[in-house]
């Protein structure tokens, strides 16, 4: 199942726009949030609230990443970048931790990393019971890239759950910089 | 419009997010694919390797492990228990790696199951075939084969992977009672938890 969200809320379009940072992205901007690099909790449903509102943003890139995970921590300076290339375009980025949200242990680590790695994005810990966040976001596995459209719905989905197409961040980049663009067809989602 | 969108929210809500088919490559029911000189280690620290065919027991359990992964670290006792409390009723337990990482080839492997006294022939599969042949995603990934060699059980081990105290369904021992049965297992798959296992792009 898609998932699909059309619900808005006006207040919490309101913090989309600030939690969003849109349309910051330049190295001075980076400089002046570092500090303020947090770790969010959020219920799903107010995870899929905050996609939903993320306007201006065109696009959300959402990444899905655990402490426990080697291969997600190894790819994260790509979102960075990500985030450094496209955020004045219009590219919203979200880190989504699936760590264990009471396990103080694994988020103070989750904290830590995000600060090591200048996440200066919307940076969410999923609080829900350990493990659900997989069943929630419907995948087998992580690393995981998602790209929601500015109201939220699911447009890509990058995963390892399929051993013969496995997903490169350098895919993912491509396919963000072809959406900036608008070299796809709007509303191509499934 | 905006009502019919709305509407399909309610629905997406009321119905459970997953589906209960998660593997992209094989089904429960499938043949199970044929794997054979896997070059392994035995219990005792020799080396031998893994067959299908050669394995005689009314039921195999095939699990996909790597000895890097904390899930795998967590759940090494669940997996030396279960195939010590099968041993006598014809269950044979084997483990494969297909990563491409330092510590999940078969030295890694070797020193492993010396530190962990692993009771079970463990193998690894340098041209990750057999993974790919399963669809094997995670560490751990279990799947369990009748008599016929077909597909029964693809999944976890329990419903906890990181805290066996917190285990409340066991899917794998369950899966196997019933084929010892000669019952179908009530679960026949779920979601493996675990780490993931990356491919090599394919040429």
């Amino acid at each position: 199942m898609r998932l699909s969200f059309t619900v808005l809320s006006p207040s919490l379009v309101a913090a989309g726009l600030v939690l969003a940072g849109f349309p910051g992205g330049s190295a001075a901007d980076d400089r002046a949030s570092t500090g303020t690099i947090k770790l969010e909790s959020l219920k799903w449903s107010q995870f899929k609230e905050r996609l939903a509102s993320s306007k201006p943003a065109k696009f959300t890139l959402v990444d899905v990443w655990a402490t426990t995970c080697g291969p997600c921590k190894e790819n994260f300076p790509h979102l960075v970048e990500m985030h450094r290339k496209y955020a004045g375009k219009g590219l919203a980025v979200i880190s989504l931790t699936l760590d264990d949200p009471t396990d103080a242990k694994a988020v103070a680590e989750a904290e830590e990393f995000l600060r090591e790695k200048k996440a200066v994005f919307t940076n969410v810990l999923l609080d829900e019971n350990y493990g659900d966040g997989f069943d929630k976001l419907d995948i087998n596995t992580i690393p995981a890239v998602f790209i929601f459209s500015a109201d939220g719905k699911e447009m890509k989905r990058f995963t390892m759950d399929d051993p013969n197409h496995q997903f490169t961040y350098e895919q993912v980049e491509k396919e963000v910089v072809a959406l900036l663009e608008g070299t796809q067809p709007k509303g191509f989602a499934k | 419009m905006r009502k019919i969108l709305l509407g399909l929210a309610v629905v997406a809500l009321a119905v459970p997010v997953f589906a209960d088919h998660f593997n992209k490559i094989v089904k429960v029911g499938d043949k199970a694919p044929d794997f054979s000189g896997i070059p392994a280690v035995s219990p005792s620290g020799e080396q031998s390797s893994l067959t299908l065919s050669d394995l005689k027991e009314d039921v195999v359990v095939l699990v996909f492990l790597a000895n890097h992964c904390p899930v795998v670290q967590a759940c090494d006792d669940r997996i030396i228990d279960f195939a010590n409390d099968y041993k006598d009723k014809s269950v044979k337990l084997v483990a494969v790696s297909v990563n491409d990482i330092n510590q999940d080839r078969l030295p890694g492997i070797k020193s492993h199951m010396k530190e962990k006294k692993l009771n079970y022939t463990y193998g690894y599969d340098e041209s990750q075939a057999i993974g790919r042949a399963y669809g094997a995603t995670n560490t751990p990934h279990f799947f369990v084969l009748d008599k016929e060699r077909k597909i029964r059980y693809i999944g976890a081990m329990d419903d906890n992977a990181m805290h066996e105290s917190k285990v409340t369904k066991h899917y794998l021992r369950d899966a196997v009672d019933a084929l010892l049965a000669g019952k179908t297992p009530q679960v026949e798959e779920t979601r493996a938890a675990g780490c993931s296992v990356k491919y090599k792009k394919s040429k």
